[in-house]
């Protein structure tokens, strides 16, 4: 007894302080300088590792951003992709007026006194030089040039980029000029030519209305299927199955589809969709509707997985309170379970957004990598990511109008990724506050 | 009135009953997509090895077909008129792959550490956040990024060695922007991991002396080995199956193997991606052959690392 006493006075009378633990390992333990410098060498590593992330994403970022903001205007969404190209010639019946026409003095412009017609040179989205005719007399030869297969008239007009000009001069000698040799030569030709052999431009061109198009009837389309048959596979799987071993395959084969690669699901695109769509809606080849089948394929395991996450917060009291009250169990699904799963419901619809985005090994396969204008559901076309690979596979890479792409597909994705975030935390925030008032409403009752 | 609510009753039950099958239906229907999936892709990958192809070889029309094995070991790809064979890209495959990993395994884990460990929360946020944004990027945007920035890179690199690469197209671009997009899924997972660990054997540690570092390394890490492993699981299967940004930096050498860095290399999923002229005859089925051949080394590098994470675990 007596001893024991001692021991609880001896721990009473010396408390010993973390500066006394400090001291004693400093002076008495020779290891603990070389683990402190092992200990700041290992933290350092992993500090330089967490900043990998952060030099990636800023890279990534400042290489876009650099390439694409200058292209990334109004018009490159509205404009079309491939140029409009107009071929003209001098009308053999017609009496011209050459000459005689006053400059009206456009900035950094080249104008032509014999046609009536100012150009200047401008940058186009390949990165080239373009001469670009920004002023034609009302009384301009120009007008008068005719198509020949369709005799239009007028149909030079500014905004238009000049490519190349075949003429001949008061001698009768041929003169050629094209837009690569600047917006001087080109009037300089103009002022010495006397008939017009043949005169092409273009209009218009490295836009990418096309591309956004589909991707939104891609989204649209996408999402009509698969959202319903997503829904009802988490609702069977959640409200109704029973727990057996058929569920569990059920189960288990929707997990097997998540681990495997989209490419994969292309061809499925391309053996299944296609041919089906072929007999369906007459296309010909790959279509937005087999690409959107085939990205319906590919989403479902996420949208059952999320749809059923949504659905396991949703409390059993909810359930059993309807169905005590006499609503049958589809009503209880209906009118009670869906309604409170409304944010999971949004969190599977963004992801899905999200993931046809920025798909593109499968739409590949699936929809074909044909940039078009015209934009149908039985036809082909190319969504934005596709777009990047059509212009970046071939044998002149444009990485300006693939990064200006990038740039909103970028933006698309970070603000889905916020909202996403922002609907599961104010989720989260509800799951508490259910929890509270049920404890609440439990020690009231008690 | 009894009756009548007898008769409401029966008529809510087979309405309920009515749904319930028809959702049924609909859950058979996703779960039947894998199988579906399955069945196609295995038909079609046989056909080169079954079916006949009329093939134009030196303006003489003959009927081929390829030999299955020749198809599986070889080190060209393709030699007219039915010569295909993929099995040194196997190997470039593998090697890459395994390279990417070995990039991104080291780089995961321990930023895992720092953010859940050893970092104050509000860069420990920050670093997750990028983490996480880094994981939402489409492959396309990397794919894009390497053949701007990392091509680039492993150019000027490759001129320090005195090598001569193809405009930065190797096989070390391949491996780093793959490492790239599995350094996401990889870190995610072993965060989630380490959140796991019980703090009392994190408290006995420290408890016996060991500093907060070791304790991270020595106790936490191992703890989390099974979690980690999950991640690079997920990881290498997400590295196999990516195509479009490998497709972009890859290169596609004609032959191979190819070990060297800086040397071109061609992957199966490259090998699916590029040089589609048309969409009939055996230069696009064999295509489909090539990721029947992709789906089986997904299945066992699966297994392979499962068993290795069992052995792990124990």
């Amino acid at each position: 007894m007596g001893t024991n006493n001692d021991v609880v006075k001896k721990t009473n009378n010396e408390i010993i302080s973390e500066n006394d633990i400090k001291e004693v390992i400093n002076k008495e333990n020779p290891l603990t300088k070389k683990r402190k410098v092992k200990d700041a060498i290992a933290n350092g590593f992993t500090f330089v590792s967490s900043t990998f992330g952060f030099i990636i994403l800023g890279a990534l970022l400042i290489f876009i951003f650099r390439n694409g903001i200058k292209l990334l205007k109004p018009d490159l969404i509205v404009s079309d992709y491939h140029a409009h190209n107009y071929t003209v010639k001098t009308d053999e019946s017609e009496v011209y007026h050459l000459g005689g026409f006053i400059d009206p003095q456009k900035k950094d412009s080249y104008f032509s006194k014999n046609w009536g017609i100012s150009v200047a040179e401008k940058k186009n989205r390949e990165g080239g030089i373009d001469v670009v005719i920004n002023h034609i007399d009302k009384h301009s030869p120009v007008k008068q040039l005719v198509q020949a297969a369709t005799n239009e008239k007028d149909l030079i007009k500014v905004g238009q980029a000049i490519d190349s000009i075949t003429l001949i001069d008061e001698n009768g000698d041929y003169i050629l000029v094209s837009s690569r040799e600047g917006a001087e030569a080109i009037i300089n030709a103009l002022d010495r030519g006397v008939e017009v052999l043949q005169f092409q431009s273009s209009v218009g061109g490295g836009g990418i209305r096309g591309s956004l198009l589909t991707t939104l009837l891609l989204i649209a389309l996408t999402l009509v299927i698969a959202l319903p048959i997503g829904i009802i596979s988490a609702i069977y799987l959640h409200e109704y199955a029973p727990q057996n071993k058929f569920t569990d395959i059920i189960r288990s084969l929707i997990d097997m589809t998540n681990g495997i690669p989209s490419i994969i699901f292309g061809f499925v695109g391309a053996i299944v969709f296609i041919p089906m769509m072929n007999g369906i809606i007459g296309s010909q080849g790959g279509s937005i509707a087999s690409g959107a089948l085939t990205l319906t394929i590919i989403l479902l395991p996420t949208i059952i997985k999320t749809t059923e996450e949504s659905l396991k917060t949703i409390p059993l009291s909810y359930r059993q309170a309807s169905l005590a009250l006499g609503a049958s169990q589809t009503q209880t699904v209906f009118k009670v379970v869906l309604p409170n799963a409304i944010g999971g419901l949004l969190t599977a619809t963004l992801l899905s957004i999200g993931r046809i985005i920025g798909e593109s090994a499968a739409l590949i396969y699936a929809v074909g990598t044909v940039i078009k204008d015209t934009v149908a559901i039985n036809e082909r076309s190319t969504s934005l990511a596709v777009h990047i690979w059509s212009i970046m596979a071939g044998e002149n890479p444009n990485f300006e109008l693939a990064s200006s792409i990038a740039i909103l597909i970028l933006v698309v994705v970070f603000i889905l990724n916020i909202t996403v975030k922002l609907i599961s935390s104010r989720a989260d925030k509800t799951k508490v506050r259910v929890l509270k008032e049920i404890t609440i409403n439990k020690s009231s009752n008690k | 009135m009894q009756i009548k609510n007898d008769k409401q009753f029966k008529n809510k039950m087979i309405y309920d009953n009515i749904v319930r099958y028809s959702f049924l239906v609909v859950a058979i229907l996703s779960a039947s997509t894998i199988i579906i999936t399955a069945v196609f892709i295995f038909l079609k990958g046989m056909s080169p090895f079954v079916n006949s192809y009329n093939i134009v070889h030196d303006g003489v029309q003959g009927s081929y077909r390829v030999n299955f094995f020749s198809f599986l070991g070889g080190t060209t790809w393709f030699s007219p008129p039915n010569n295909y064979s993929i099995g040194f890209i196997i190997i470039n495959t593998i090697w890459v792959v395994l390279w990417a990993l070995i990039i991104a395994a080291p780089v995961s884990v321990l930023t895992a550490l720092f953010v859940t460990r050893i970092a104050p929360k509000p860069i420990s946020m920050a670093v997750t956040y990028i983490i996480e944004i880094l994981a939402s990027i489409p492959s396309i945007i990397y794919g894009l990024f390497g053949m701007g920035v990392i091509t680039r890179f492993v150019k000027s690199i490759s001129g320090v060695f005195g090598y001569q690469s193809a405009g930065g197209l190797s096989m070390l671009s391949a491996s780093l922007v793959l490492a790239i997009m599995i350094i996401p899924t990889i870190t995610l997972l072993s965060i989630t991991a380490i959140r796991a660990v019980r703090d009392d054997q994190i408290n006995a540690s420290l408890a016996l002396g060991a500093s907060p570092t070791q304790t991270n390394f020595k106790i936490v890490l191992r703890a989390t080995k099974s979690g980690i492993f999950s991640g690079i699981i997920l990881g290498v299967g997400r590295a196999l199956g990516e195509a479009t940004a490998v497709s972009m930096v890859a290169g596609n050498a004609g032959s191979g193997p190819n070990f060297n860095p800086f040397g071109l290399t061609r992957t199966l999923t490259s090998t699916m991606l590029m040089g589609i002229k048309e969409t009939t005859g055996l230069d696009y089925d064999i295509r489909f052959s090539v990721g029947l051949v992709l789906i089986v080394i997904i299945l066992l590098s699966n297994a392979l690392l499962n068993f290795a994470k069992r052995k792990v675990a124990q």
